[in-house]
């Protein structure tokens, strides 16, 4: 077990401009009330619209999220004032705050980042199986096709995860998330890094078996 | 010199409420200028307010003001116990500007000439009918029951009564017995008094039989009178007869005045006896002090004698204001409108649903009539919308629209106009003076900015003195002061700005509570407003039928003439609550029925409605105006699973719910169900659409699918799919839309982060066009244009347009601009995102002066092409493999639309231009847009931060999330 509500990680020092915050998806019933009640009426409405898992998963990740940023504001993370942008992206509702946040979650993982002056976006997913349907599933570019064909059998399921990851990473950084179309941001393919469509593009420590990915303003960035 | 107060209204430039803001002052002691500083004393210190106000009203009364209030207990204390006054005296005595010459009122009819009364005249008159009155035994302490139309008449006898200090309560002939007797059996009446012209015969037997403590029947007709007990006689009859009028005696302040009903949402309506005093000072401060109303104005508020606003109405006389009453039927939106310019009214009140009406005809009172005359018009009764505001001021004319809100139970409002606020679209102006309105919160704190349940924290005048068969108060209580102890809790919810303007969303009993999530369904009625064919819509709560315990939303809807409720009408209503307001709007179930349970005042009843969809036993059907409707609720509601079943027989839908079930490893997908819900991902969105183009054969944008993520909202795209639609809506609003054009790829994904962040409340949508011809070869800008003018015409008739287009869909923009005003039609905006002048427009100088240019590079170019196969190639070589294959189709198709873009040579436009340069194209630009000048003579040039973003050109885009915000904000600040 991860632990009862989030944990931050350190993926190293150059990464003091994003905190990042893993999130244990599996925890127990205990966890997941004492999660609920740091959530308001609305959230707990919306996670409860979901089955019981996305129950769990909604909870969980949107407590974690609101512990991140209450530490970073140093008040409980009850009273985080959380807007929604009309895409779904959630923002600290404080006018002029520096602070930027996204969170992702796969399976019994999930992450939240929050950038300091940084406007971010991180995704995570589980490693599926390599199948070439996903050559076909038009979010790929011409280029990232052909590289992911070009790897070795064995490499492409962490590869193609993690072009995903990349990509959507940048669209939550965005904030325009699938309504952009994700054949559109190329990503270097085999690569954990790097810059893509004007973002930095970091990875994020998680568990065997998952992958994440995290994109960053530059530095001179300031989010709105 | 001492200065007598100025009569109300002599100085219209000088608004009473100044004029009794610096008697406050000196009372004070301090200045009360700010905006909120007159309020914040009257509720600070209530008695030295209303103590102000009595003697600056100069109200003819009589005994000690000294004490002005009793106690600070909202429930229980008592205004000026030792003042002594008489209502008919205070409105009929002569005033400084308004004496006994004056109108006094003027009874318009649609079947007969109107008949007006001076003041001097109507007071006799009153004298009349308060002898005949007096002479078959009214007293004061009896009630008196008066069934007529808005007329003379019914004015005259409740101010004879009032005279008397008789108990007057009110209602119109046009109401069902059941109706009538729910409310006056509790009235108990000695006196009833019938217009019987347009009652049945069967009802006037019904009141009799139900009313037994009647002694004394009067009627205002000409009808035969009927035989038997009790005693019948004609008004005027009586008056011919009578002796001189009795004096008109001062009686206490809570004398009872009126006996009012609420609309009776629980059980019978509540019967609450109004004092004369608290309801007199009322109406004089609202009508004086917010309605700046005085001897010069003119009154005309619609109403019916069965609701508080007729009330209101006849105090107007204790201001020296000449009333308007009228008795016919609204035939179309012109009808008030025509009376209101015909007899010179100056503030008109009407409701939300009649300017809606008068709107949606498309009606324009100031194109037919002349109200100069007119200085405000007024709206109550239940939610003024924004765009009713704007409907006033381009149709009505620049008068202010004032929406006032309080409720029969106080007799008065709670939030109101002023004559020294600003009116902001879409709220009330301001708190009642002496009232302290609040919006609180459950636990009862305070909440500004946010919706909350209405209260007043601390004692009014107009308070009811109790209600009627209610000896230890007890219901009294429950009804105000349960909720929230020590505030008078209205049941109405509000919203609050710190400006202390508010807005009324709907009473608070028909608030939904679905799963603990408040839904105010004011929020899906304005979202309604732009599906068309629903001409009103209800929403009401109904208990889960299979989740105990849990709710849902049931969303009833009456439709225009011809409009059927469909699978398609149904999924717009869905996807625009869903878009608009939010998913949890989003009603479980949609019944069309033919009509809204109304109360006899016209408001609606949203109880009654929750109780037939739950199949309960409807406590207030008497209150209804058509209880015939709750039958027909529950036959649809009852109906409407059915329909839902009919849906799912539907294969398509039954396919789409298969995938979902695979690829989601789930048993029960409903039709309904929502993607995220279920544990879907966005990675599995692809995966799903991947399996529905394979599978059905249908290519659905992620875009479509992020819009409606139900297997119903998927199949209807995959339906819709197929043909596509031209005109995409990238975001909803209302109003012209503003059109974006594709860009070289044909695609409009580009625009999504502005689109985002533009500020306008109107639609913005996307051109699907054809870029190649049937040989697969690039069509000319022309022609491209041409078919994008024709896409633009379908959505939007007629212009003003409003369209833009980034680089290469700049061009098409331009060539459709020029198209559309070539066919005679307005091009009002047209918005050119870093359109770089076309090779093909430039002089020899300027391709000097471009070749010049330091990092010059046009996609066209080899060097640009290059650079982008050498990407390709670096990002293949990592992956261990050479670059397979000739040029990439997507960037072959790309080039080729460049291509047909460098050769388009540019027509004149003569309409405004506004091009948004971009901070890195401004070196490369320099010394070109004269290209642009040449053609475009009203150009103006805007720059924006970020580079052009270019495929081979790493730097950051002005479209990029970076930039994207200012660009968004500089080309909203010129959008036209």
């Amino acid at each position: 077990m991860l632990l009862v509500t989030a944990t931050p990680v350190r993926p190293g020092p150059l990464d003091a401009d994003v905190a990042l915050w893993l999130v244990d998806l599996a925890a127990d019933d205990d966890a997941l009330t004492a999660a609920e009640a740091r959530l308001t009426p609305v959230e707990v409405a919306r996670a409860h619209r979901g089955t019981p898992a996305v129950h769990r998963r909604r909870v969980l990740l949107r407590a974690a999220l609101r512990s991140a940023l209450g530490s970073e504001l140093g008040i409980p993370p009850g009273q985080v004032p959380i807007g929604t942008s009309p895409a779904g992206r959630p923002h600290l509702a404080v006018r002029g705050s520096l602070l930027d946040v996204s969170c992702s979650a796969s399976g019994a993982v999930g992450v939240v980042a929050v950038g300091r002056g940084r406007r971010v976006g991180v995704d995570v997913e589980l490693v599926a199986p390599w199948s070439s349907d996903v050559l076909d599933e038009g979010w790929l570019s011409p280029g990232e096709r052909r590289a992911l064909t070009g790897l070795p059998v064995t490499a492409r399921p962490l590869a193609v995860t993690r072009c995903w990851t990349q990509k959507e990473a940048v669209l939550k950084a965005t904030g325009t998330g699938l309504r952009a179309d994700p054949a559109t941001v190329v990503t270097p393919v085999g690569r954990a890094t790097g810059a893509v469509a004007g973002w930095e593009i970091r990875d994020v420590q998680v568990p065997d078996g998952w992958v994440a990915s995290l994109a960053v303003t530059p530095e001179e960035e300031t989010p709105r | 010199m001492t200065l007598a107060p100025a009569p109300p209204g002599a100085d219209r430039r000088r608004p009473q409420l100044a004029d009794f803001r610096a008697r406050c002052e000196d009372v004070a002691g301090v200045r009360l200028d700010e905006p909120g500083a007159l309020h914040d004393f009257s509720v600070q210190h209530p008695e030295r307010f209303w103590r102000t106000c009595l003697d600056w009203a100069q109200l003819p009364w009589s005994g000690s003001a000294d004490v002005v209030l009793t106690s600070g207990d909202v429930q229980s204390a008592r205004f000026f116990p030792d003042v002594r006054l008489n209502y008919a005296e205070a409105l009929l005595r002569p005033l400084p500007g308004a004496g006994d010459g004056a109108p006094a009122v003027t009874a318009v009819h649609a079947d007969r000439p109107a008949e007006r009364l001076t003041r001097g005249q109507l007071r006799e008159q009153v004298a009349l009918a308060a002898a005949a009155l007096a002479g078959i035994g009214l007293t004061d302490r009896d009630r008196l029951v008066l069934i007529a139309p808005h007329g003379v008449p019914a004015m005259v006898v409740a101010l004879a009564a009032a005279a008397l200090g008789a108990a007057v309560s009110t209602a119109a002939p046009d109401m069902g017995a059941l109706a009538l007797l729910g409310r006056f059996e509790q009235v108990e009446p000695a006196v009833l008094v019938l217009d019987r012209t347009a009652m049945g015969e069967a009802t006037v037997s019904a009141l009799l039989d139900g009313l037994p403590t009647v002694r004394r029947l009067v009627v205002l007709d000409d009808l035969p009178l009927p035989e038997g007990d009790p005693t019948v006689d004609r008004l005027a009859d009586l008056t011919a007869g009578a002796g001189p009028s009795p004096a008109w005696d001062r009686r206490p302040f809570d004398h009872p005045l009126f006996v009012m009903f609420s609309s009776g949402t629980t059980g019978p309506p509540k019967a609450m006896v109004h004092g004369a005093g608290g309801t007199l000072l009322e109406h004089v401060k609202e009508h004086r002090l917010h309605g700046d109303l005085g001897p010069a104005d003119t009154l005309y508020f619609h109403t019916t004698t069965a609701w508080m606003m007729w009330n209101w109405q006849l105090s107007a006389l204790a201001v020296g204001a000449h009333v308007i009453t009228y008795d016919g039927p609204v035939d179309g939106p012109q009808t008030l409108w025509e009376l209101a310019a015909g007899h010179g009214v100056t503030v008109f009140g009407t409701s939300p649903a009649y300017l809606q009406l008068c709107q949606d005809d498309g009606y324009h009172p100031a194109a037919h009539l002349d109200l100069s005359r007119l200085r405000a018009v007024l709206s109550t009764g239940a939610v003024l919308h924004d765009w009713q505001y704007d409907w006033v001021a381009e149709h009505v004319g620049p008068v202010p629209l004032q929406s006032i809100s309080g409720g029969t139970d106080i007799i008065g409002c709670f939030v109101l106009g002023s004559p020294e606020r600003p009116v902001r679209r879409g709220r009330c102006s301001a708190p009642s003076l002496g009232l302290d309105v609040a919006a609180v919160e459950e636990d009862g704190t305070e909440v500004v900015g946010a919706v909350g349940e209405l209260v007043c924290r601390n004692p009014f005048p107009s308070r009811p003195v109790g209600f009627l068969r209610d000896p230890d108060g007890s219901r009294f209580h429950a009804s105000y002061f349960a909720a929230h102890p020590g505030m008078w809790t209205h049941g109405d919810l509000v919203e609050f700005d710190a400006d202390g303007s508010a807005r009324l969303h709907g009473r608070s009993d028909g608030v939904l509570n679905v799963d603990g999530v408040r839904i105010g369904p004011s929020e899906i009625y304005t979202a309604l407003r732009g599906v068309p064919g629903i001409a009103d819509a209800m929403a009401v709560e109904q208990r889960h039928p299979a989740r105990p315990g849990a709710s849902r939303i049931v969303l009833l809807v009456v439709l225009r003439e011809g409009v059927v409720l469909d699978a398609e009408l149904a999924r717009t209503i869905r996807r625009t609550l869903r878009e608009q307001a939010s998913p949890a709007h989003v009603p479980a179930l949609v019944a069309a029925v033919p009509e809204l349970p109304l109360t006899h005042n016209g408001k609606r009843s949203e109880r009654a409605a929750r109780d037939a969809v739950n199949g309960d036993p409807v406590a207030n059907a008497a209150a209804l105006r058509s209880p015939a409707c709750l039958q027909a609720i529950r036959a649809a509601v009852t109906a409407g699973p059915a329909a839902t079943a009919d849906q799912d027989a539907d294969p398509l839908l039954r396919a789409v719910t298969g995938l979902w079930s695979e690829l989601l490893g789930t048993g029960e997908v409903g039709p309904d169900d929502d993607f995220g819900d279920l544990g879907g991902s966005s990675r599995q969105v692809l995966s799903l659409l991947r399996r529905v183009r394979l599978d059905l054969g249908a290519d659905v944008p992620v875009q479509a699918f992020a819009a409606d993520p139900t297997p119903r909202g998927l199949a209807h795209a995959i339906t819709a799919g197929t043909a596509g639609d031209p005109a995409p809506l990238l975001r909803a609003g209302s109003g012209r839309p503003v059109f974006l054009l594709p860009d070289a790829w044909g695609q409009l994904n580009l625009y999504a982060g502005m689109v985002e962040q533009l500020a306008t409340d109107r639609p913005v949508r996307g051109l699907r066009l054809r870029l190649t011809g049937p040989d697969g070869a690039h069509l000319p800008v022309e022609e491209v244009a041409a078919e994008a003018a024709a896409r633009l015409r379908e959505v939007q008739p007629d212009g003003p347009f409003s369209l833009a287009g980034y680089s290469f869909g700049g061009l098409v923009a331009h060539a459709a601009a020029r198209a559309l005003t070539a066919e005679g039609r307005e091009v009002a905006w047209l918005g050119l995102l870093d359109v770089r002048p076309p090779r093909a427009a430039l002089s020899a100088r300027e391709v000097a002066a471009q070749r010049r240019a330091a990092r010059l590079r046009t996609l066209l170019s080899r060097r640009a092409l290059e650079a982008v196969r050498r990407r390709l190639r670096r990002g293949s070589t990592l992956a261990g493999r050479p670059p397979v294959g000739p040029v990439d189709p997507e960037l072959a198709f790309f080039t080729g639309s460049e291509a047909v873009g460098d050769s388009y040579r540019p027509g004149r436009f003569d309409g405004p231009v506004t091009y948004f340069l971009a901070e890195g194209s401004q070196r490369h630009v320099r010394g070109t847009l004269g290209a642009w000048r040449r053609v475009t003579p009203r150009l103006r040039v805007v720059d924006v931060p970020g580079h052009h973003g270019d495929l081979d050109d790493e730097r950051i885009g002005m479209l990029s999330a970076r930039h994207v915000g200012v660009l968004a904000a500089r080309v909203s600040a010129t959008l036209a």
